[in-house]
């Protein structure tokens, strides 16, 4: 029961990561991407890949992911963002499908369908990352590490830059500012923290193969952020932590295991529609208004 | 280079399901601005509706037609009524309402995969069997999808022309204020737009379920392929939309002759990003300007 509450713990950890850095560019650059997923990937793939032939030191995965994350998403944003914005979402979702088709395809170093297996646990300097609370306390730090990052951004110059850039191109251009440079500086940034979320689900899981990082993943990471409230940096980590408990919420339907995933699905589906019918500026909004209320409730 | 020539044929044949798929989504996009993920599911509703009647419940093939084509419009009228307007009411963004059709498509995918399993079904029929025309083998069906296409997107372009209805929804399409202004009904114009775009995804269904089978995951390739040839196609364009949807149709399938045919989808967005590379504006305005 502990290890089961611990790996949920753990999982929500990178739903954090991975919604919060998402966050950066959608919520605070404007730019929609579904291919989240895929830098979260690549960050998994390339940590096997170090583990597996040359080292598990965390200390060399962490930053050759983040590199790895980096390049891809200075790939995705050159043609993605030659588009009007909304369009920015399709360009990412035929990337996000070009990226599964080579996971699953490349069978040398993706290990194709199977996946890669046996990777080695996380080793930092001469200790071993061996134990569900080892990895608890990695992701945790991970997480806070990640949102102390995010936070210093969205303060900085960049951060202002980047939010007047999604409110007002023009005024934005008026000041001297690129948005070009900007809006690649933005997914780049976002990518790199994503891909740290993928060195730790490689060294927990010690399995990786493409199904985790498929279209469906990056969707639920998008989801994540918009119900939690896009443009805040306590949003991306309540959606994050909905969406991840949300399974084990509904494990007390009493549905035959074989109807389990779709009954599950069609759920999650008719939440999330309803949230953005009803509550379309997230949990975040919803904790705001509720907390506003009380407030005008004691000053009467 | 038969092979080639052969797979080409069977590309248009494919791309021009693609066409219908797409201009049903670039009308519905152009008037309302709705980025409508959930057509994905109207596709799954009338293919399934189609294949409900006609091999569950023995009826005959054009009332199986009909179903499929009520299912599809009221859905696509459902999705007008019940989860765009509420929120357009609320000016809403351009995210929630995608995310809010990603919700209904998930919804929609799953019930039909509880209903009817989520297993991969055909439905044989004299029509999708080849014949050899000189070299090549050309299925009934595939020469129908050709036809029909061509049918409905001149039939579409004539109700946009000719009629007051169609009139209303290009100068929505140019602008939603102005209409408002004139007095016209803003969501009448949408309703109609929806009710027009899900119909012309009927025939696609219909047909594929007889070219390339069924399964409640086809929901997703369809939508993608559409929005994918929606933006090759140039925004905005109709015209655009069915070229586009016949040039990934192609590429999908010619591209099986050197790549394993699991690289299908990912060959049609290699092309969508090598337009928005060269040609972000689309093929229309690229033959336009």
């Amino acid at each position: 029961m502990i290890a089961y509450v611990e790996s949920l713990l753990i999982f929500t950890g990178l739903a954090v990561i991975l919604a919060s850095s998402l966050n950066l560019m959608l919520g605070y650059g404007g730019m929609f991407s579904a291919a989240h997923a895929v830098f979260y990937g690549i960050g998994a793939y390339t940590t096997s890949l170090l583990a597996l032939h040359v080292s598990a030191s965390i200390l060399l995965a962490l930053p050759a992911a983040m590199l790895a994350g980096g390049v891809a998403g200075a790939l995705l944003a050159v043609p993605a963002l030659r588009v009007r914005e909304e369009y920015f979402v399709v360009a990412s979702l035929g990337f996000q499908i070009i990226a599964s088709t080579i996971f699953n395809q490349w069978v040398a170093i993706t290990g194709g369908i199977g996946g890669l297996t046996g990777i080695p646990p996380a080793s930092f300097l001469s200790y071993e990352v061996d134990s569900y609370h080892g990895y608890l306390f990695v992701a945790a730090l991970s997480v806070a590490g990640v949102l102390f990052a995010l936070r210093l951004v969205v303060r900085s110059s960049f951060g202002r830059a980047l939010r007047a850039l999604r409110d007002d191109e023009v005024a934005l251009r008026a000041l001297g500012w690129d948005p070009t440079h900007l809006r690649v500086a933005a997914v780049v940034a976002s990518t790199m923290l994503a891909a740290i979320a993928g060195v730790i689900y490689a060294y927990f899981t010690s399995f990786v193969n493409a199904e985790s990082f498929s279209l469906d993943e990056s969707v639920r990471i998008m989801v994540m952020v918009i119900i939690g409230g896009a443009g805040t940096l306590a949003g991306p980590v309540l959606g994050a932590a909905f969406i991840t408990a949300f399974p084990a919420l509904l494990s007390f339907l009493q549905v035959p295991s074989t109807a389990l995933g779709p009954v599950q699905r069609v759920v999650y589906g008719v939440v999330i529609t309803l949230l953005m019918i009803y509550q379309p500026d997230g949990l975040a909004g919803l904790l705001r208004r509720l907390g506003r209320r009380q407030s005008a409730a004691i000053c009467r | 280079m038969q092979l080639l020539l052969q797979l080409a044929i069977n590309g248009v044949a494919i791309g021009c399901l693609y066409a219908l798929v797409a201009v049903g989504f670039a009308v519905i996009f152009g008037v309302t601005r709705i980025f409508h993920f959930a057509h994905g599911a109207t596709y799954l509703l009338a293919a399934y509706g189609y294949y409900a009647a006609i091999s569950i419940y023995r009826l005959p093939a054009p009332v199986g037609l009909v179903v499929a084509a009520l299912v599809a419009v009221m859905f696509g009228l459902f999705c007008e009524r019940f989860v765009y307007r509420p929120m357009l009411r609320s000016e809403a963004s351009f995210l929630t309402m995608f995310v809010a059709s990603f919700g209904l498509f998930i919804t929609v995918e799953n019930l039909i995969a509880l209903v009817f399993g989520s297993g991969f079904t055909t439905l044989e029929s004299s029509l999708s069997k080849g014949f050899f025309f000189g070299a090549f083998e050309v299925s009934p069906v595939g020469i129908i999808a050709i036809f029909s296409s061509i049918v409905l997107l001149l039939g579409l372009e004539l109700f946009l022309v000719c009629t007051d209805a169609g009139t209303a929804l290009r100068a929505m399409a140019d602008s939603a204020e102005l209409v408002q202004t004139i007095g016209l009904d803003r969501n009448r114009c949408a309703q109609i737009a929806f009710a027009a775009g899900s119909l012309l995804v009927v025939p696609a269904a219909v047909l594929n379920v007889s070219l390339s089978g069924l399964s409640p995951q086809s929901g997703t390739s369809m939508i993608l392929v559409a929005m994918a040839a929606t933006i090759v196609g140039g925004i905005g364009s109709l015209y655009g939309a069915a070229l586009g949807g016949v040039l990934l149709g192609m590429a999908e399938n010619v591209g099986i002759w050197r790549l394993p045919a699991s690289w299908g989808d990912g060959i049609a967005f290699g092309v969508l990003l090598v337009f928005l590379l060269i040609r972000p504006a689309g093929i229309v305005s690229a033959l336009h300007r």
